[in-house]
């Protein structure tokens, strides 16, 4: 990591001054202690001078941790959040030809498209009588301390763009995301996890680690991502032919070299280093207990679904194996566990929301997935005391169009196309307002008429609940001062919080 | 943009009010406002250079350019600003500068009030006016009189004076060491004596020379990446010779690890990488022929000006060869996006973009991406100039060059030379055996055979047509052959005329044996595929409408997976029939009619087959019969002739016909024959392709885009068209001709005006080889860059130069590192184990190799790897879990390949870290660029 040019003089002193302090008795413990002590670090009693020590936001905030549960695809906010009986009505007809005129679309030909209803039910629920789809009625018992946002705007419109946006605030490769933006602001509380870890369900991500990269932020922020099987990092054990002491011998000398060259240069990622070893040192011990969960109670795990059956009728389906719908429960569960141990930031993806054909199956497929152990999550945050802390997220990059996709030489047409101009996200927990609807769609669901929220707006109002000016909470980076938000301005939604 | 436009859509479509977005109104122009012309002759620098000095440089000049627009140089002037020009020779009424002098418009006026500013006099007005009516003459000699930037990186260096030792050598000899110890305490070349006049003044004392078990290991590291082997750290501290030190260096600087070890450093300012990026990531399986050029490159001490020519517009050299087009593989470094639904020309735009960015980073050491948008905050780039070097770049085309490497074309050629041996043994053995011992065996069977054979008539069509631009030609066979153009897309229509009838199906052979280009396979896709989208057959008949004829039960002797022959009768664009892996042979589709299709007089039939599947999947040649035979049809493996033969009694079959049978018993009845048989077409299935290698590369395309400004970066909204030219600010451009190409480029930055190349590039190789440029943003010498932390440095590498070579402009990596045989600089850096600061404690007085070489030989040891020299790519050896991180679930582990490494053979994806076996020290390609040089090693 090259950080020394971007480095101001003050940044500089100050790392020497940290290094001085940490090689003076109080310092990092070396690596052979850390190991002979259990691969513990006594809670608490050290001082860390790596990136990651935990450090305080501009202001106090109200949340700490974040579980970030995306859909890789974009759910249908038609279908799932936002009612539109005139929709219903006018299903099967044309669009003015001066509507579709400038919008581009990524498979919908123009020629001969046409509205397409939904066949879901909605009811109201919660204080605010918000509607949710017959497809979310667990989601629906948690309405109450659910702040929907109905407004949602983006300003692309092909899937890795998309998720660059609302991952990153940008649309081009390099810049890191929201969960490394919150580690490089506040640090990892956990001395034994990662702060910002990735699980993900069915398919994978399509995203792939542009989802949780730290761009030019030192790779120490980046997310780390969990596998669903077998160990959950790989690697932690040794290579054949090594043995432990060996082991320790390599990681000791690469230490003591890693920290005679900090004491010259003063680099960052050369800490980063040395923390990234002591903490793989770590978690070979912190991680077998942290996804055990027969530690949790039987009606814990059965309120979140973990052993439930993935349904038969979607083998074919795009939403993963047969396991996914018990592995969305177990990551569920696994966030909150993580929380609980102090990882800042936790991603709960899946990746399989892009209905182009087929909604009507593969929808129910997804929210059958989705609904209960998400609602089991927020219950489960709120009854442990940890929902005022955390903020829960459900994302996505676009919604879909109220046009039914007419993909050429299709002859049914089943399904709905990309939609950046309108659609439905929600937060929880962590400061944000409960038992609320923000803002409002025309009547096809098309475009936002009311309480427009950009994703630059979304993400300024997430920091500000974690304690951060988004104007502030900057790094310097080819001469620029770059921000979560970037360069155009953004406000955090008032409406949004508490 | 979208959101405010999406609104008032959905409002047009609710209230269905036929309004419209109020049009930008443009204001009238009052032109009886404008002063006439002043009589008499206008002299630019004594009339009209004042004017422009007085009242606009501030904003339009050496430090400002508002709306992309300056005024103090001819060439910004008269290309105008990002909006277009303001300024149309011999059209005063015509040119924007007087409607806005003047204020037409009734509301805009320049300059603007305020500040003291004053608008212009009637009589200004008057002489500009003149001016301009009469050509708008700015003498070039009138370019002198303009001021240029005052920014150091900007302006040529001055060769420093270099500091005599005798004056400044403070330092006292360690003890121990006589005080005729040169190596020690005189400089012994001119970097050595500015370190140690900066030593004096910061009253520091040398360090003593490191000794030699230090100094190889360093040198290993820093030109190799490797450690020194114990044999030669022997070799090393044996030579008592006065010279051991450079006959070190030339050593090493010798060794093909050479080319690795910085073609490494360069591979990561070329943003090489072995994956597309974006969503899919796909691999670049031969992303490593132009790594492998780098690398040669550099090991045959490519002077650094060609090297950099060549793969700017090598394609563009007078007589470029497969080498030189090679070379530009670096602008194929992009990024490609292949998601579905994308707008292909909106990532073409990005990759042009990025194509600018990346030139202007790593040969000017300026962020023009800063550009890309709005003019440059800080640094006197406009944004008008950025679309200026994207017009170098936007014809650009991205063209795949065969480039089998020799030790592919080698076991290739050794291959197919053992298969055919091997082919030609076993038809032998088949064909001894049809000829010799297999008669008796024929006579019984074919006096007894009875086949039921399907009679198929070929139907020859009357008439052959391709809807999107084929050729087809119809043979004597009635096989209808595609050829010419190969659309993506396409729809064959044949007409025929079959028999009475009743036809009850119809049979469609795809055949292997399509024109040359595609000869052996049955469809026109580049892996020899095709995709039957859909068979269909309509009723012709005098006078009425075309009628459909229902068919169904569709059956081939093979489809692929997911693409069934029933498909083919769907319709549907996103499958049909297919016959991946059996490319290479005729396949048989049979369809059966609903009902028996009697044929009255005069009916024609119009069979059309469609491929809308995509990419060239057609079918290369192909031929359809009919049947009248009892249903349900099955498909049988004997040919017509063999059918026909077999139909007649023995005796009145032809000679020909005996010989068919005779070799279709043999063949494909005999059990024995059957075995030899089988044996032939399994040795077929494995005959060795060709190579596949190629080489991406760049080419000009012949018919030239256009370039105009994207306004505010937006690809759909183009603004003023803009011509090829460099940014104003620095040295002359010289075209070769009127139409400025890439190599035009190419060669400006290697013009001996240019005040950054040489220094950038410099600051890099040192950057390399202290972990630190002299100028700390080593992509950023612009006004919010570093300032150089040892200016008088940086100067000698254009002044003195630190190599010897005398006809470079700036030098190759290996080059400098030859100049440094003799610097002691680094001998002199580490004194006590101490880092050392001087007055100003973030400007450290020395610097230090990157550390990455070490972790990178701790792995190569642990992991018992050899570096591997041209190693075509590197399989995923991190095991499971580096690239899983990229797409979990889809595990790219290739086969083939062994185990390489040394940071350069490995796969580099552009999403994904790089897999590591120990850590993650590198940021994916994608995000590295020149600023992340750095970090690697």
């Amino acid at each position: 990591m090259n950080t020394c040019p971007e480095m101001s003089p003050q940044e500089i002193v100050n790392l020497t001054r940290r290094d001085f302090l940490a090689n003076t008795g109080l310092g990092t413990l070396a690596f052979a202690s850390l190991l002979a002590q259990d691969g513990y670090l006594a809670q608490g009693a050290t001082l860390r001078n790596d990136p990651l020590a935990p450090k305080a936001p501009h202001f106090t905030p109200k949340a700490k941790n974040c579980i970030l549960i995306y859909f890789e695809g974009a759910p249908s906010h038609i279908d799932l959040f936002d009612p539109k009986p005139k929709l219903n009505e006018m299903d099967g007809q044309k669009l003015p030809d001066s509507m579709l005129e400038k919008v581009r679309f990524a498979f919908i030909k123009k020629e001969g498209v046409r509205l397409m209803g939904s066949p879901r039910t909605f009811k109201k629920y919660g204080r605010a009588g918000m509607d949710l789809s017959d497809l979310l009625p667990h989601i629906g018992s948690c309405a109450d301390d659910i702040a929907f946002v109905r407004s949602m705007t983006t300003t692309q419109f092909n899937h890795h763009p998309g998720q660059l946006m609302m991952n990153c605030g940008s649309p081009l490769f390099g810049r890191p995301t929201l969960g490394s933006w919150l580690n490089y602001g506040l640090g990892n509380e956990s001395q034994n996890l990662p702060g910002y870890v990735v699980l993900h369900a069915g398919r994978g991500s399509s995203a792939g680690a542009s989802a949780w990269t730290s761009g030019f932020l030192p790779s120490t922020y980046a997310g780390v991502l969990f596998r669903n099987q077998g160990d959950p990092v790989l690697n932690l054990g040794n290579p054949p032919g090594i043995t432990p002491e060996m082991q320790h011998l390599g990681l000791d000398a690469i230490g003591d070299l890693n920290r005679l060259r900090h004491k010259y240069v003063a680099d960052p990622e050369i800490a980063s280093r040395i923390g990234a070893y002591e903490l793989a040192g770590r978690m070979q011990a912190a991680t077998p207990e942290l996804m055990d969960l027969s530690r949790e109670s039987k009606a814990t795990r059965e309120a979140y679904g973990v052993e439930r059956k993935t349904p038969t009728n979607n083998e074919k389906g795009r939403g993963g194996g047969p396991e996914t719908y018990a592995t969305f429960a177990r990551n569920c569960l696994l966030a909150r566990r993580m929380v609980e141990r102090g990882t800042r930031f936790v991603t709960v993806l899946h990746a399989s929301w892009d209905h182009h054909a087929n909604l009507n199956v593969e929808l129910p497929f997804c929210a059958g997935m989705a609904d209960q152990p998400i609602a089991a999550l927020l219950k489960d945050l709120k009854q442990r005391g940890l929902l005022d802390e955390t903020m829960v997220i459900w994302a996505s990059e676009f919604g879909r169009t109220p046009l039914g996709e007419n993909r050429g030489g299709s002859t049914n047409v089943t399904g709905r196309d990309h939609h950046p101009f309108a659609f439905t996200m929600w937060l929880a927990g962590g400061g944000i307002k409960g038992g609320r609807v923000l803002g409002k769609t025309d009547e096809i669901g098309w475009g936002v008429v009311e309480d427009e929220v950009p994703v630059h707006d979304l993400h300024a109002t997430i920091l500000r609940q974690f304690g951060f000016d988004h104007e502030r909470l900057t790094y310097r980076f080819q001469g620029l001062d770059f921000k979560l938000t970037g360069v155009e301005g953004a406000s955090v939604v008032k409406k949004l919080v508490a | 943009m979208m959101t405010g436009f999406q609104k008032t859509i959905a409002l047009v479509a609710l209230l269905a009010a036929p309004s419209l977005p109020a049009a930008e109104t443009k204001k009238a122009l009052d032109f009886t406002k404008l002063p006439p012309a002043a009589s008499g002759a206008v002299d630019f620098a004594k009339d009209i250079q004042p004017i422009f000095a007085n009242n606009c440089f501030k904003c339009h000049g050496t430090e400002k350019q508002k709306g992309g627009l300056r005024l103090d140089l001819k060439q910004g002037a008269l290309e105008g600003g990002d909006l277009g020009a303001v300024i149309v020779a011999g059209k005063a009424t015509e040119s924007k500068l007087l409607h806005l002098v003047a204020k037409l418009d009734g509301e805009t006026q320049m300059p603007p009030s305020g500040e003291g500013r004053k608008p212009l006099t009637r009589e200004q007005i008057a002489k500009l006016r003149a001016w301009i009516d009469a050509g708008a003459n700015w003498p070039d000699s009138a370019v002198a009189a303009a001021k240029k930037s005052g920014h150091w990186a900007f302006n040529a260096p001055k060769r420093p004076a270099i500091p005599r030792s005798g004056d400044t050598l403070v330092a006292e000899p360690k003890s121990g060491r006589t005080k005729g110890d040169k190596s020690v305490a005189s400089p012994r070349n001119p970097i050595d004596a500015f370190v140690l006049a900066r030593l004096a003044k910061e009253k520091i004392k040398p360090s003593p020379e490191a000794d030699r078990y230090t100094l190889i290991r360093r040198l290993s590291f820093d030109l190799l990446g490797l450690p020194p082997k114990l044999e030669e750290v022997h070799e090393f501290i044996a030579d008592k010779s006065p010279d051991a030190y450079e006959k070190l260096v030339d050593r090493l600087l010798k060794s093909p690890h050479f080319g690795e070890r910085w073609g490494r450093h360069w591979l990561d300012l070329a943003r090489y990488a072995d994956s597309d990026g974006y969503e899919k990531d796909r691999a670049r399986p031969f992303a490593y022929v132009y790594r492998d050029w780098v690398i040669k490159a550099i090991n045959d001490d490519l002077p650094f000006d060609r090297f950099s020519i060549l793969q700017l517009a090598g394609d563009l050299l007078p007589g470029a060869g497969a080498e030189e087009k090679t070379a530009t593989g670096f602008h194929r470094q992009t990024l490609t996006n292949t998601e579905g639904g994308t707008d292909q020309e909106e990532f073409r735009c990005k990759a042009t973009v990025d194509r600018v960015s990346t030139t202007a980073a790593v040969w000017l050491g300026v962020t023009m991406q800063c550009a890309e948008c709005h003019t440059h905050k800080y640094d006197p780039l406009t944004q008008r100039e950025f679309y200026q070097l994207f017009a170098f770049f936007n014809n650009a085309s991205e063209k795949n060059l065969p480039a089998p490497q020799p030790d592919e074309e080698r076991a290739y050629e050794a291959a197919k030379k053992k298969w055919n041996t091997e082919n030609a043994r076993l038809l032998q053995l088949r064909d001894a055996y049809v000829n010799g011992a297999a008669g008796a065996k024929f006579e019984q069977w074919a006096n007894t055979a009875s086949v039921t054979a399907v009679a198929w008539t070929a139907l020859t069509p009357e008439k052959a047509s391709a809807k999107s631009g084929s050729t087809l030609t119809i043979g004597k066979d009635a096989a209808v052959t595609a050829g010419g153009k190969s659309p993506e897309k396409e729809t064959y229509v044949i007409e025929v005329k079959p028999g009475a009838g009743p036809v009850t199906g119809f049979r469609l052979e795809a055949l292997a044996e399509g024109e040359a280009k595609k000869a052996g396979k049955v469809g026109r896709a580049k892996d020899g595929n095709f995709v039957l989208t859909k068979f269909g057959v309509r009723l012709l008949l005098p006078g009425e409408p075309a009628k459909d004829i229902e068919l169904l039960n569709a059956q081939a002797d093979f489809s692929q997976p997911r693409f069934e022959v029933a498909g083919a009768l769907k319709g549907l664009d996103t499958t049909g029939w297919a016959v991946a892996k059996q490319t290479d042979r005729s396949h048989t589709a049979l369809f059966e009619t609903k009902e028996p299709l009697v044929l009255p007089a005069g009916a024609r039939l119009e069979i059309t087959l469609d491929h809308q599947y995509k990419a060239n999947y057609t079918l290369a040649k192909f031929r359809v019969s009919a049947t009248s035979a009892t249903l349900p049809l099955r498909l049988d493996s004997l040919a017509d002739d063999v059918a026909l033969a077999l139909s007649k009694p023995a005796e009145k079959r032809t000679a020909a016909e005996t010989e068919r049978l005779k070799k279709y018993l043999l063949t494909q009845v005999d059990a024995e024959g059957k075995k030899l048989q089988a044996a032939v077409d399994e040795n077929a299935k494995k005959v060795p392709t060709a190579p596949e290698t190629f080489a991406a590369t760049i080419a000009e395309e012949p018919a030239g885009r256009v370039t105009r400004v994207h306004v505010r970066g937006n690809f759909l909204d183009r603004g003023a068209e803009v011509r090829p030219l460099t940014p104003a600010v620095l040295h002359a451009f010289k075209p070769r001709g009127t139409k400025p190409d890439r190599l035009d480029l190419a060669q400006w930055l290697f013009s001996p005006e240019n005040p950054l190349t040489a220094r950038v590039t410099v600051n890099h190789v040192w950057k390399n080889l202290f972990g630190r440029g002299l100028v700390a943003s080593v992509d950023d010498f612009g006004v919010k860059g570093e300032k150089p932390s040892h200016p008088e440095l940086l100067r000698l590498s254009r002044g003195e130069r630190v190599v010897e070579r005398e006809n470079r402009r700036a030098e190759h990596p290996s080059a400098v590192a030859r100049g440094h045989r003799g610097a002691r600089l680094r001998e002199l850096g580490e004194v006590d184990g101490k880092p050392r600061h001087g007055a100003e404690p973030a400007r450290p007085l020395h610097f230090f190799p990157a550390h990455r070489a070490v972790s990178d030989a701790d792995d190569l040891r642990r992991a018992g790897l050899e570096r591997h020299l041209h190693a075509p790519r590197a399989e995923q050896h991190t095991a499971p879990g580096a690239h899983a991180a990229q797409r979990p679930g889809v595990l790219r582990v290739r086969a083939g390949a062994g185990p390489a490494h040394g940071g350069v053979a490995r796969d580099e994806s552009h999403g994904a870290h790089p897999p590591r076996l120990r850590d993650v020290p590198r940021a994916p390609a994608a995000q590295r660029g020149v600023e992340r040089a750095g970090q690697s090693l």
